[in-house]
């Protein structure tokens, strides 16, 4: 489903000569449903990769495909849609719409394109996945009335309420106490399975790690498969 | 959920930052609504002040130069179907019942019920039911005489006599009458109090009387010189039809003329109560009837053969038709004449003598110019039939009535001693017979003037009726030649009241300062709120939305903001708009103004606001969401800010500077010298310019500076000013805005006359006069002869030293600067070209063919053509109240109709800086008597008197002209009147320039607290490693400050070359120490914003900030 070949990814750096060199000859293929998470230093471009993977960023060399298809080769249009309809995320902080409530931040990708699915059956998912995590009776509260583990489970759900083939989260639990990191980190595997969604998972968090198993290291810009824990 | 459901939540969440954006599209709104609906009241009170002034009348016929019937009225009433009043319009003085209040210049109306018909609203019983004497003021002059009904008032009303009164014979005792009458009522505007047919918006002076009384005491019974026809209901009432109703009915009295039967002579013979026929009218009665004799009957002041003198004596000229009844033979020659047998006796003549005749000629300021031509005698007649005939001559007013010759009195002095006892028996036996006679041509050549060339025409009766020659005549002569045509005064009036000034955009223009500083803020204030959200838009668009799609659902949110506050706003518009319009009633003292709101102004003044909201949205929105996500969802903002291939080298903004100068450079090579007014423009085109180059300038320092880094800062200021750097934008638009603030108060300032400074100077706007008069009825003599000063009974050593540029005046509408109405046909003064080049008096702003300096004067000589007659006004007049201008073909042009009715049009020649002369446009004398030939005597004097004496000359010119309603002004003052104007509207400018700077501040504050909120983790960070507060609001300042500074000084640069011209001009009224403070103030305001932003921001625990940091 996702196959990198060869990425690299370089900044100009200001003032100076020569290139900043963050990714380098990274080279990663994940299947459907599969689940991988990446670990790594700080500054080691852990971010910086997955937001190659996520199309929000390119690389400066080498391949990104996405289902087949180069991501490199696509416009910011095409890219959109596929950030919208393929790809889902989670990051460190929720980003959730503090005007909003719960119901209504979940509903938030499915306006990126209209009439893309009826509104009444992505507001049953909507229902559905807040049930599946816990929060069905929170749907209509707004974020601030939740507590910090409470709103990255929206964000979760978030990401998957347009049915995505990947799901990529960025330090899920990196702001979360203890026990709502446990939470997070059972939910993300439980709905990788259920919702047989492929998974790439970037953390410092060595639980987190050993709960999704496939583990990848990246360290000086080079990726190095760590296999299962 | 719909994106319009996503923006209605953001609205509410985020309602403080909505509000500030909402108030800053509510004050814009207002403004630009508010300046809307200026325009809207002005336009409304004009045409309310036209439909007061002139009633329901549709067209009107003003007869210049004579009198017709009243029942004239009566026949196109019921030709036309509608109500038609007469009126007889005359000039005054009216003063209350003991001199101690008067006015000089009043309106006299003679009118009777149907006046009222035509123009005041239906009541019973109203006071012109049963009116046969007493007088009506109208509101505006008995609220300045402060009388009321019944009590007494002084009347003297200009008394047009039979002939006119600049003809030698014409008696100048009674250029007035004086009456005395009880106040009967007082006309307000629903009694048509306001009426007057000149497109004047300040409400004139009017005093009605019975039309019946004031005919009869005027000689003038049952006359009447203006005609209004008022609308009727099929709406069918044109000039077209009117005139044709006048051709229809019009009938010899009309014209002023008589058609009688002389038994005797066996003729009919018409002539006219004016004594002299108008050339047209006499060559049209030459024509009908057939074998007509023209005859010019004239006094001469002695007849002379030898040593031997006959003394004021009648000489006949008179046709010699073919087979016509004339004296004359048909073969006689022009130097041949006719004596009668009395004068030949009493010469000693005989046939073959020559004989010597001397006259006075018509000559300008009724001075007497004699002349002498001499005849051979052809005959001596017999006093006998035909030649003994007293009906040759006209009935001259002071000698026809008169018993003996010790009794004449006409307008020249008669030396009674040459008067001999024969002379008398001669006036008792044959009064007024001619005593000689010649051809028709030989005496027209002495006699005619502008006022006519024939005393009276003679026809055979051969059988015929009066009636047929009548119709003849009548059919042969056009009425508009002899003043009889309509004008269309409500359509004229109606034109008038589309200012050439817009209102609405002149203050929509005062306003623009202010709207466009409530929109920059508006723009600020919404991307603040944006910007607090950035990672909103990060994670929209990293879950899929494409950046239009995030900007669509920002710019709604917006939307529904603007909508929001451009609702309100138009309320509070509408506040603002009461506001301007007193401001403006203080500007124009004397306006009425009164508040009117179109619904569809509103809406376009909502619409308007709301879009220029949207367009600042847009602008700030641009950019927000094209950044990548990841930068967006990033803890900090900042870092992209210099991330690598984001250094500019602000190019943009050095390629801006670098036109815009060149632009400013070229602009003032190719117009920047010379004596014109594009040289004005130039400059203030070039200040502009500069002033874009000024920002350019700032926008590429900003981003280069934003961009070294290869040179570390060493110092708290460094850091202020690479701080600064950081939201260029921000930056810029606080520059900006303190630029254009300070460009407007310079600009405004600087443009400030003392319009009384070069005062004294001959070529300033009171062109060297110290005085400045204005009578209701004309002045007929020189005021700088001894005999003029004499015959007006003036002291020739009270006026030592002083002398008087006279002036002949057409009314027209009042093109100054305090009539809001578009002036048609603006006040005509006819001037003496040499009089005023040879004094040099005013100074030109403009002329065709660049000619300057007094030789200036000699353009109103210039040949244009037949139909075209060259004029001058000044500045404010061909610019502002016109809205023409000098030498471009299609708008330096007006349209006139001359008395006769015929048209002509006034081109535009030069322009002179602003002046006492303001409103009125200057033509040559001989033009202005060639198409007004019946405008008698002088009523405007430019009055040059020693400074020392003026009030003395005053006094003086005031007292003994009492009776021409002479009203005299210092011309310093008159100049300070006109020059308030202009100084008010740019108050009002300067105040809402003000206010703009006001919002300035507010935005630079928001600006200051915005930057400091935004960095309280990096400002937290910078205590934590040992700064003080103290040096951190230092650091702040630099920061701000160089903002600041930056603003003032592009805003003063841009400004001073702008200003140049104004700095330079005459009477040039800078006050430059207040200039100086008003930037000192600026800078302080902003400094003290700067504070306490700063205050704010850095207020509470710095470790908080940290910590979230």
């Amino acid at each position: 489903m996702l196959e990198l070949i060869n990425v690299a990814k370089n900044y100009e750096s200001p003032g100076r000569t020569g290139q900043l060199c963050v990714l380098k000859d990274i080279t990663l293929k994940v299947e459907t449903g599969s689940s991988v998470v990446i670990v790594g230093p700080s500054g080691s471009g852990k971010s910086t990769l997955l937001n190659i993977i996520g199309a929000l960023d390119r690389p400066s060399a080498g391949k990104v495909l996405f289902d087949g298809k180069d991501l490199a080769a696509l416009g910011e249009i095409e890219l959109a849609r596929i950030r919208n309809r393929q790809i889902g995320f989670v990051f460190q902080l929720h980003h959730l719409l503090p005007q909003c409530t719960v119901l209504e931040n979940v509903l938030v990708p499915t306006l990126a394109e209209k009439n893309r699915v009826s509104k009444k059956e992505v507001r049953e998912r909507a229902v559905n996945l807040l049930e599946r995590v816990g929060l069905k009776d929170w749907m209509l509260y707004r974020p601030g009335e939740l507590s910090g583990g409470q709103r990255q489970r929206v964000a979760v759900v978030r990401a998957l309420i347009n049915r995505p083939k990947l799901l990529l989260a960025d330090e899920p639990t990196g702001s979360l106490d203890e026990a709502s990191s446990q939470n997070i980190a059972d939910l993300l595997v439980e709905l990788n399975r259920s919702e047989d969604v492929a998974m790439i998972v970037v953390t410092h968090s060595v639980k987190l790690a050993e709960r999704i198993g496939h583990v990848m290291e990246l360290s000086d810009g080079i990726l190095t498969d760590k296999g299962r824990r | 959920m719909s994106l319009f459901g996503l923006a209605k939540r953001s609205l509410g969440f985020y309602w403080r930052t909505n509000l500030g954006v909402l108030l800053a599209v509510l004050v814009s709104t207002a403004v630009l609504s508010g300046a809307l609906v200026v325009g809207d009241s002005v336009r409304h009170s004009l045409k309310m002040t036209a439909v007061a002034r002139l009633g329901r009348t549709e067209v009107a016929l003003v007869q210049q130069n004579g009198f017709f019937r009243t029942e004239l009225a009566d026949e196109l009433a019921a030709e036309l179907d509608t109500t038609v009043a007469p009126v007889l319009q005359l000039r005054g003085r009216v003063a209350d019942s003991n001199e101690s209040r008067w006015e000089n210049r009043v309106e006299i109306y003679g009118v009777d019920e149907r006046f009222f018909k035509v123009g005041a609203e239906e009541k019973k019983g109203a006071f012109w039911e049963d009116w046969r004497q007493g007088v009506v003021l109208n509101e505006p002059l008995a609220a300045r005489l402060r009388v009321g009904v019944g009590e007494k008032i002084g009347l003297r009303i200009e008394n047009p006599g039979l002939m006119p009164r600049e003809v030698p014979l014409a008696p100048d005792s009674d250029l007035s009458i004086f009456l005395r009458a009880e106040v009967r009522a007082i006309a307000g505007k629903s009694e048509f109090g306001r009426f007057g047919l000149q497109a004047n918006q300040i409400a004139p002076l009017n005093v009605y009387l019975p039309i019946k009384w004031l005919g009869e005491n005027l000689d003038r019974d049952s006359q009447a010189n203006v005609l209004l026809v008022s609308g009727n209901p099929q709406d069918s009432i044109t000039v077209e039809k009117a005139n044709e109703a006048i051709r229809k009915h019009w009938q010899l009295a009309d014209a002023e003329l008589e058609l009688r039967r002389l038994d005797w002579q066996d003729v009919f013979e018409l002539r006219s109560r004016r004594i002299l026929m108008d050339e047209a009218l006499a060559a049209a009665a030459m024509q009908a009837g057939g074998q007509a004799v023209g005859i010019l009957t004239y006094f001469v002041n002695e007849l002379r053969v030898g040593e031997k003198t006959t003394p004021y004596s009648m000489v006949t000229a008179m046709g010699r038709p073919a087979e016509g009844n004339s004296i004359i033979p048909s073969n006689m020659q022009d130097d041949e004449i006719l004596v009668n047998r009395w004068l030949a006796d009493d010469l000693g003549a005989n046939v073959g003598d020559s004989i010597e005749l001397t006259y006075f000629v018509l000559s300008p300021m009724r001075t007497l110019v004699e002349q002498k031509n001499s005849f051979q005698i052809r005959k001596i007649l017999p006093m006998d039939k035909p030649a003994v005939d007293p009906n040759l001559m006209p009935d001259f007013p002071g000698l026809a009535d008169s018993n003996n010759c010790r009794d004449w009195k006409p307008g020249i002095d008669i030396d009674l001693d040459k008067i001999r006892d024969k002379d008398e028996v001669y006036w008792d036996d044959y009064r007024g017979t001619p005593k000689a006679f010649v051809t028709l041509e030989a005496g027209q050549k002495l006699w005619s003037n502008r006022y006519g060339n024939m005393t009276a025409v003679r026809y055979p009766r051969s059988g015929r009726a009066v009636q047929d020659i009548a119709k003849e005549l009548l059919g042969g002569v056009e009425p508009a030649s002899v003043g009889l045509f309509f004008q269309s005064v409500r359509a004229r009036g109606m034109e008038a009241g589309n200012p050439t000034t817009d209102f609405g955009q002149l203050f929509l223009g005062l306003s623009m300062f202010l709207i466009i500083a409530a929109v920059i803020l508006t723009g600020i204030l919404f991307v603040f709120g944006v910007e607090s959200r950035s990672r909103q838009v990060g994670m929209l668009l990293a879950v899929g939305f494409r950046p239009r799609l995030v900007r669509r659902l920002l710019f709604l949110e917006g939307g529904l903001v603007a909508v929001l506050g451009a609702i309100a706003g138009t309320a509070a518009g509408l506040l603002y708009t009461k506001v301007m319009i007193y401001l403006l009633m203080i500007a124009v003292s004397g306006s009425d103004i009164q508040f009117y709101a179109k619904p569809s102004t509103l809406v376009v003044g909502a619409l308007a606001g709301v879009g220029v909201s949207l367009f600042a949205i847009w602008l700030t929105l641009r950019k927000q969401a094209s950044r990548p996500a990841r930068e967006l969802l990033a803890q900090g903002l900042e870092w992209q800010f210099f991330a690598a291939g984001r250094v500019s080298k602000g190019r943009i903004g050095l390629a801006t500077a670098a036109a815009a100068t060149i632009g400013a450079i070229v602009l003032l090579v190719a117009l920047g010298t010379g004596d014109s007014s594009a040289v004005t423009g130039a400059f203030f085109g070039a200040g502009g310019l500069l002033l874009i180059a000024g920002l350019g300038l700032s926008q590429a320092l900003l981003k280069r500076a934003g961009g070294v880094w290869n040179r570390p800062m060493v110092s708290l200021a460094g850091l202020g000013l690479r701080n600064s750097t950081r939201r260029s934008g921000r930056s810029l638009a606080v520059i900006g805005l303190l630029a254009c603030g300070t460009f407007l108060v310079i600009a405004v300032g600087a443009n400030r006359h003392d319009p009384l400074s070069e005062a004294h100077r001959r070529d300033s706007g009171t062109g060297g006069f110290t005085l400045f008069g204005e009578s209701a009825i004309g002045i007929l003599h020189d005021l700088n002869s001894k005999e003029g000063r004499a015959s007006l009974i003036l002291d020739d050593k009270s006026l030592e030293g002083v002398e008087v540029v006279q002036l002949r005046v057409r009314d027209g509408d009042d093109a100054s600067c305090f009539n809001l109405n578009q002036a048609q046909m603006p006040r005509l003064l006819g001037v003496r070209p040499e009089e005023l080049k040879k004094r040099g008096s005013f100074g030109f702003a403009d002329t065709i063919e660049g000619k300057g300096g007094k030789e200036a004067w000699d353009l109103l000589n210039r040949d244009e053509g037949d139909d075209v007659v060259p004029a001058i006004g000044d500045y404010p007049t061909i610019i502002w109240a016109l809205g023409k201008t000098i030498g471009v073909e299609s708008k330096n042009e007006l349209k006139y109709r001359d008395e006769k009715g015929r048209s002509f049009r006034l081109r535009l020649v030069g322009m002179l800086k602003s002046s006492i002369l303001q409103g009125s446009l200057l033509i040559a004398e001989d033009e202005f008597i060639r198409r007004f030939p019946s405008e008698d005597g002088y009523r405007v004097l430019l009055i040059d008197a020693p400074e020392t004496k003026a009030d003395a000359v005053s006094a003086h010119l005031s007292e003994r002209l009492t009776n021409f309603g002479l009203a005299i002004t210092s011309a310093k003052q008159r100049l300070a009147e006109f020059g308030k104007v202009e100084n008010t509207y740019l108050s009002i400018f300067q105040m809402l320039g003000g206010l703009g700077l006001v919002l300035g501040s507010v935005g630079l504050g928001l600006v200051v607290l915005r930057n400091m909120l935004e960095r309280r983790g990096e400002l937290a960070m910078l205590r934590a490693v040992g700064f003080n507060k103290t040096a951190l609001k230092r650091m702040v300042f630099y920061e701000h400050a160089a903002l600041v500074l930056g603003g003032l000084v592009c805003g003063v640069v841009a400004a001073l070359v702008a200003v140049g011209p104004a700095l330079k001009s005459p009477g040039a009224d800078v006050h430059y120490l207040s200039l100086g403070l008003t930037i000192v103030a600026i800078g302080i305001s902003g400094v003290v914003w700067i504070w306490i932003a700063t205050t704010l921001a850095l207020r509470g625990g710095m470790l908080e900030a940290l910590r979230n940091e």
